[in-house]
Protein backbone atom coordinates (compact mmCIF):
# COMPACT_ATOMS: atom_id res chain seq x y z
CA UNK A 1 0.00 0.00 0.00
CA UNK A 2 1.48 3.34 -1.08
CA UNK A 3 1.22 6.20 1.32
CA UNK A 4 2.01 9.85 0.87
CA UNK A 5 4.16 11.08 3.71
CA UNK A 6 4.76 14.80 3.93
CA UNK A 7 5.30 16.12 0.40
CA UNK A 8 7.11 13.07 -0.86
CA UNK A 9 5.40 10.10 -2.47
CA UNK A 10 7.10 7.17 -0.78
CA UNK A 11 5.94 3.71 0.18
CA UNK A 12 6.82 4.08 3.83
CA UNK A 13 5.03 2.16 6.57
CA UNK A 14 6.29 2.86 10.07
CA UNK A 15 4.06 0.23 11.66
CA UNK A 16 5.61 -2.41 9.41
CA UNK A 17 9.10 -1.01 10.10
CA UNK A 18 8.68 -1.35 13.85
CA UNK A 19 7.72 -4.99 13.40
CA UNK A 20 10.72 -5.45 11.13
CA UNK A 21 13.10 -3.91 13.66
CA UNK A 22 11.71 -6.16 16.38
CA UNK A 23 12.06 -9.22 14.12
CA UNK A 24 15.64 -8.22 13.31
CA UNK A 25 16.51 -8.09 16.99
CA UNK A 26 15.04 -11.56 17.49
CA UNK A 27 16.94 -12.77 14.44
CA UNK A 28 20.22 -11.34 15.71
CA UNK A 29 19.64 -13.13 19.02
CA UNK A 30 19.15 -16.39 17.14
CA UNK A 31 22.32 -15.86 15.11
CA UNK A 32 24.22 -15.13 18.32
CA UNK A 33 22.80 -18.28 19.90
CA UNK A 34 23.87 -20.22 16.81
CA UNK A 35 27.44 -18.97 17.16
CA UNK A 36 27.45 -19.88 20.86
CA UNK A 37 26.10 -23.32 20.01
CA UNK A 38 28.92 -23.72 17.50
CA UNK A 39 31.49 -22.72 20.11
CA UNK A 40 30.05 -25.30 22.46
CA UNK A 41 30.28 -28.01 19.80
CA UNK A 42 26.62 -28.45 18.95
CA UNK A 43 27.29 -27.88 15.26
CA UNK A 44 30.03 -30.48 15.09
CA UNK A 45 33.82 -30.66 14.82
CA UNK A 46 34.94 -30.21 18.39
CA UNK A 47 33.62 -28.35 21.39
CA UNK A 48 32.91 -29.34 24.98
CA UNK A 49 29.35 -30.50 24.32
CA UNK A 50 30.33 -32.57 21.30
CA UNK A 51 33.20 -34.51 22.84
CA UNK A 52 32.05 -37.81 24.32
CA UNK A 53 33.41 -41.15 25.36
CA UNK A 54 31.92 -44.61 25.57
CA UNK A 55 33.28 -47.27 27.88
CA UNK A 56 34.87 -46.81 31.27
CA UNK A 57 38.30 -45.25 31.61
CA UNK A 58 40.80 -47.91 32.52
CA UNK A 59 38.63 -50.68 31.08
CA UNK A 60 39.93 -52.80 28.17
CA UNK A 61 38.17 -50.51 25.66
CA UNK A 62 37.25 -46.84 25.78
CA UNK A 63 36.14 -44.89 22.72
CA UNK A 64 36.49 -41.12 22.38
CA UNK A 65 34.28 -39.66 19.67
CA UNK A 66 32.32 -36.58 18.63
CA UNK A 67 28.56 -36.59 19.27
CA UNK A 68 28.03 -34.12 16.45
CA UNK A 69 29.82 -34.53 13.14
CA UNK A 70 29.27 -32.99 9.72
CA UNK A 71 28.71 -34.59 6.36
CA UNK A 72 31.80 -34.05 4.27
CA UNK A 73 33.95 -32.86 7.15
CA UNK A 74 36.82 -34.72 8.81
CA UNK A 75 36.18 -36.41 12.15
CA UNK A 76 38.43 -38.25 14.55
CA UNK A 77 37.71 -41.23 16.74
CA UNK A 78 40.16 -42.55 19.30
CA UNK A 79 40.03 -46.10 20.57
CA UNK A 80 41.86 -46.66 23.82
CA UNK A 81 42.83 -50.26 24.52
CA UNK A 82 44.27 -51.72 27.66
CA UNK A 83 45.89 -55.05 26.99
CA UNK A 84 47.86 -56.74 29.71
CA UNK A 85 50.18 -58.38 28.82
CA UNK A 86 50.78 -56.45 25.57
CA UNK A 87 50.73 -58.28 22.27
CA UNK A 88 48.32 -58.19 19.36
CA UNK A 89 45.00 -56.42 19.72
CA UNK A 90 42.11 -57.52 17.53
CA UNK A 91 39.21 -55.10 17.46
CA UNK A 92 36.22 -54.67 15.21
CA UNK A 93 33.99 -51.86 14.05
CA UNK A 94 30.41 -52.47 12.96
CA UNK A 95 30.18 -52.62 9.17
CA UNK A 96 26.92 -50.64 8.88
CA UNK A 97 28.62 -47.68 10.59
CA UNK A 98 31.46 -47.72 8.09
CA UNK A 99 29.10 -47.97 5.12
CA UNK A 100 28.66 -44.21 4.97
CA UNK A 101 32.14 -43.30 6.12
CA UNK A 102 35.38 -42.81 4.23
CA UNK A 103 38.21 -43.94 6.49
CA UNK A 104 41.17 -41.69 5.71
CA UNK A 105 43.62 -43.36 8.04
CA UNK A 106 44.03 -45.72 10.97
CA UNK A 107 47.06 -45.13 13.15
CA UNK A 108 48.96 -47.18 14.06
CA UNK A 109 48.66 -48.96 10.74
CA UNK A 110 46.92 -52.30 11.25
CA UNK A 111 48.74 -55.52 10.55
CA UNK A 112 45.61 -56.96 8.95
CA UNK A 113 42.12 -55.78 8.03
CA UNK A 114 39.48 -58.43 7.56
CA UNK A 115 35.90 -57.95 6.41
CA UNK A 116 33.44 -60.26 8.11
CA UNK A 117 29.64 -60.49 7.89
CA UNK A 118 28.67 -57.47 9.89
CA UNK A 119 31.96 -56.08 11.02
CA UNK A 120 35.45 -55.07 9.98
CA UNK A 121 38.21 -56.59 12.06
CA UNK A 122 41.57 -54.90 12.58
CA UNK A 123 44.68 -56.42 14.05
CA UNK A 124 47.37 -54.16 15.47
CA UNK A 125 50.55 -54.89 17.35
CA UNK A 126 50.48 -53.55 20.88
CA UNK A 127 53.96 -52.80 22.16
CA UNK A 128 52.67 -51.60 25.51
CA UNK A 129 49.62 -52.36 27.67
CA UNK A 130 47.93 -49.08 26.75
CA UNK A 131 47.43 -48.46 23.06
CA UNK A 132 45.46 -45.71 21.34
CA UNK A 133 44.22 -46.21 17.80
CA UNK A 134 43.27 -43.04 15.98
CA UNK A 135 40.78 -43.28 13.14
CA UNK A 136 40.44 -40.29 10.82
CA UNK A 137 37.26 -40.41 8.79
CA UNK A 138 34.82 -38.42 6.71
CA UNK A 139 31.09 -39.00 6.99
CA UNK A 140 29.17 -39.22 3.74
CA UNK A 141 25.65 -39.10 5.06
CA UNK A 142 23.60 -37.07 7.53
CA UNK A 143 21.25 -38.07 10.30
CA UNK A 144 21.51 -40.31 13.31
CA UNK A 145 24.42 -42.79 13.22
CA UNK A 146 24.72 -45.84 15.43
CA UNK A 147 28.06 -47.59 15.76
CA UNK A 148 29.73 -50.32 17.72
CA UNK A 149 33.35 -51.02 18.49
CA UNK A 150 34.53 -54.11 20.25
CA UNK A 151 37.48 -56.27 21.11
CA UNK A 152 37.28 -59.67 19.47
CA UNK A 153 36.10 -61.97 22.24
CA UNK A 154 35.93 -59.06 24.66
CA UNK A 155 34.22 -55.81 25.54
CA UNK A 156 31.86 -54.01 23.19
CA UNK A 157 31.07 -50.31 23.22
CA UNK A 158 28.08 -48.68 21.57
CA UNK A 159 27.96 -45.03 20.51
CA UNK A 160 25.58 -42.66 18.74
CA UNK A 161 26.40 -39.65 16.61
CA UNK A 162 24.41 -37.02 14.78
CA UNK A 163 25.78 -36.14 11.38
CA UNK A 164 24.76 -32.64 10.25
CA UNK A 165 24.13 -31.63 6.68
CA UNK B 1 20.09 -33.96 -5.58
CA UNK B 2 22.48 -32.88 -2.83
CA UNK B 3 23.76 -30.03 -4.97
CA UNK B 4 20.25 -28.59 -5.31
CA UNK B 5 19.59 -28.98 -1.59
CA UNK B 6 22.89 -27.32 -0.74
CA UNK B 7 22.19 -24.41 -3.06
CA UNK B 8 18.68 -23.91 -1.66
CA UNK B 9 19.89 -24.13 1.95
CA UNK B 10 22.77 -21.70 1.41
CA UNK B 11 20.60 -19.25 -0.56
CA UNK B 12 17.90 -19.18 2.10
CA UNK B 13 20.43 -18.89 4.94
CA UNK B 14 22.26 -15.98 3.31
CA UNK B 15 18.92 -14.32 2.51
CA UNK B 16 17.75 -14.59 6.12
CA UNK B 17 21.11 -13.47 7.56
CA UNK B 18 21.25 -10.37 5.36
CA UNK B 19 17.65 -9.47 6.16
CA UNK B 20 18.40 -9.80 9.85
CA UNK B 21 21.48 -7.62 9.58
CA UNK B 22 19.50 -4.70 8.18
CA UNK B 23 19.40 -2.63 5.00
CA UNK B 24 22.83 -1.08 5.46
CA UNK B 25 24.57 -4.43 5.22
CA UNK B 26 23.67 -4.54 1.52
CA UNK B 27 25.46 -1.37 0.54
CA UNK B 28 29.23 -1.24 0.46
CA UNK B 29 30.07 1.49 2.89
CA UNK B 30 33.58 0.88 4.09
CA UNK B 31 36.53 -1.32 3.23
CA UNK B 32 35.55 -3.58 6.10
CA UNK B 33 32.06 -4.13 4.68
CA UNK B 34 33.54 -4.92 1.28
CA UNK B 35 35.97 -7.42 2.79
CA UNK B 36 33.13 -8.98 4.77
CA UNK B 37 31.15 -9.55 1.59
CA UNK B 38 34.18 -11.11 -0.08
CA UNK B 39 34.75 -13.47 2.82
CA UNK B 40 31.09 -14.47 2.90
CA UNK B 41 31.37 -15.28 -0.80
CA UNK B 42 34.37 -17.49 -0.16
CA UNK B 43 32.70 -19.21 2.80
CA UNK B 44 29.62 -20.08 0.78
CA UNK B 45 31.58 -21.36 -2.20
CA UNK B 46 32.72 -24.53 -0.47
CA UNK B 47 29.27 -25.12 0.99
CA UNK B 48 27.72 -24.82 -2.47
CA UNK B 49 30.11 -27.11 -4.30
CA UNK B 50 31.24 -29.47 -1.54
CA UNK B 51 33.90 -31.81 -2.86
CA UNK B 52 32.44 -31.86 -6.34
CA UNK B 53 34.23 -29.40 -8.57
CA UNK B 54 32.83 -30.78 -11.78
CA UNK B 55 31.41 -28.45 -14.42
CA UNK B 56 28.01 -30.14 -14.19
CA UNK B 57 27.82 -29.53 -10.45
CA UNK B 58 28.61 -25.85 -11.00
CA UNK B 59 25.86 -25.70 -13.64
CA UNK B 60 23.38 -27.33 -11.24
CA UNK B 61 24.21 -24.88 -8.45
CA UNK B 62 24.02 -21.84 -10.72
CA UNK B 63 20.75 -23.01 -12.27
CA UNK B 64 19.26 -23.63 -8.83
CA UNK B 65 20.22 -20.17 -7.58
CA UNK B 66 18.84 -18.47 -10.69
CA UNK B 67 15.63 -20.48 -10.39
CA UNK B 68 15.23 -19.41 -6.79
CA UNK B 69 15.83 -15.79 -7.74
CA UNK B 70 13.18 -15.97 -10.47
CA UNK B 71 10.72 -17.72 -8.18
CA UNK B 72 11.13 -15.15 -5.43
CA UNK B 73 10.84 -12.25 -7.90
CA UNK B 74 7.66 -13.74 -9.32
CA UNK B 75 6.27 -14.32 -5.83
CA UNK B 76 7.05 -10.73 -4.80
CA UNK B 77 5.15 -9.35 -7.77
CA UNK B 78 2.14 -11.55 -7.01
CA UNK B 79 2.21 -10.94 -3.26
CA UNK B 80 3.30 -7.42 -2.29
CA UNK B 81 3.28 -8.36 1.38
CA UNK B 82 5.90 -11.01 0.65
CA UNK B 83 7.91 -8.32 -1.11
CA UNK B 84 7.88 -6.22 2.04
CA UNK B 85 9.04 -9.12 4.17
CA UNK B 86 11.83 -10.02 1.76
CA UNK B 87 12.98 -6.61 0.59
CA UNK B 88 11.74 -4.26 3.32
CA UNK B 89 10.56 -0.69 2.67
CA UNK B 90 12.28 2.69 2.41
CA UNK B 91 12.54 4.76 5.57
CA UNK B 92 12.76 8.53 5.88
CA UNK B 93 15.65 9.28 8.23
CA UNK B 94 15.98 13.06 7.74
CA UNK B 95 13.07 15.44 7.37
CA UNK B 96 13.34 19.21 6.92
CA UNK B 97 16.91 19.34 8.13
CA UNK B 98 16.41 17.20 11.21
CA UNK B 99 17.68 13.67 11.74
CA UNK B 100 14.86 11.37 12.85
CA UNK B 101 16.86 9.76 15.60
CA UNK B 102 14.71 6.76 16.43
CA UNK B 103 14.58 5.60 12.81
CA UNK B 104 18.25 6.31 12.20
CA UNK B 105 19.28 4.37 15.29
CA UNK B 106 17.07 1.41 14.48
CA UNK B 107 18.52 1.25 10.98
CA UNK B 108 22.10 1.83 12.10
CA UNK B 109 22.43 5.04 10.11
CA UNK B 110 24.60 7.79 11.52
CA UNK B 111 24.42 11.50 10.83
CA UNK B 112 27.86 11.29 9.29
CA UNK B 113 26.67 8.72 6.74
CA UNK B 114 23.71 10.91 5.82
CA UNK B 115 25.93 13.95 5.40
CA UNK B 116 28.33 11.89 3.27
CA UNK B 117 25.46 10.92 0.97
CA UNK B 118 24.46 14.59 0.69
CA UNK B 119 28.00 15.62 -0.19
CA UNK B 120 28.44 12.82 -2.75
CA UNK B 121 25.24 13.30 -4.71
CA UNK B 122 24.39 16.98 -4.28
CA UNK B 123 27.39 18.73 -2.81
CA UNK B 124 25.41 19.63 0.30
CA UNK B 125 27.31 21.08 3.23
CA UNK B 126 24.92 21.06 6.18
CA UNK B 127 22.02 18.99 7.44
CA UNK B 128 19.76 22.05 7.18
CA UNK B 129 20.03 21.77 3.40
CA UNK B 130 18.34 18.37 3.45
CA UNK B 131 14.63 18.28 2.76
CA UNK B 132 14.56 14.50 3.00
CA UNK B 133 17.07 11.72 3.31
CA UNK B 134 15.68 8.28 2.67
CA UNK B 135 17.25 4.95 3.47
CA UNK B 136 16.27 2.90 0.47
CA UNK B 137 15.54 -0.82 0.40
CA UNK B 138 18.93 -1.55 -1.16
CA UNK B 139 20.72 0.16 1.73
CA UNK B 140 21.70 3.33 -0.10
CA UNK B 141 20.71 6.79 1.06
CA UNK B 142 18.75 9.05 -1.31
CA UNK B 143 18.93 12.76 -0.62
CA UNK B 144 16.41 15.39 -1.65
CA UNK B 145 17.81 18.86 -1.05
CA UNK B 146 15.73 21.89 -0.10
CA UNK B 147 14.71 24.32 -2.80
CA UNK B 148 17.38 26.76 -1.66
CA UNK B 149 20.13 24.16 -1.80
CA UNK B 150 19.41 23.03 -5.36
Amino acid sequence: MSRKTRSIDINEDLAFQRKEWFAQRIGIAFVGAFVIAALLGLTGVGGPLSHASAGEEGSPLNVEYERFVRRGAKATMKLHFHSDPPGFIQFWVSAPYFEDVIVDSVAPVPQTVTVEDSRIVYTIRAGSPDVTVTVEMEHQTFGRLEGEVGIVGGATVHFTQLSLF
Amino acid sequence: MHSVLRAVAVYLFVLVVFRISGKRSLSQITTFDFILLLIIGEATQQALLGNDFSVINAFVVIATLITLEILFSWAERRMPKLGRVMESLPVVVVENGKLLRERAEQEGVTLEEVLAAGREHHGLERIEQFKYAILERHGGISVIPTEDAR
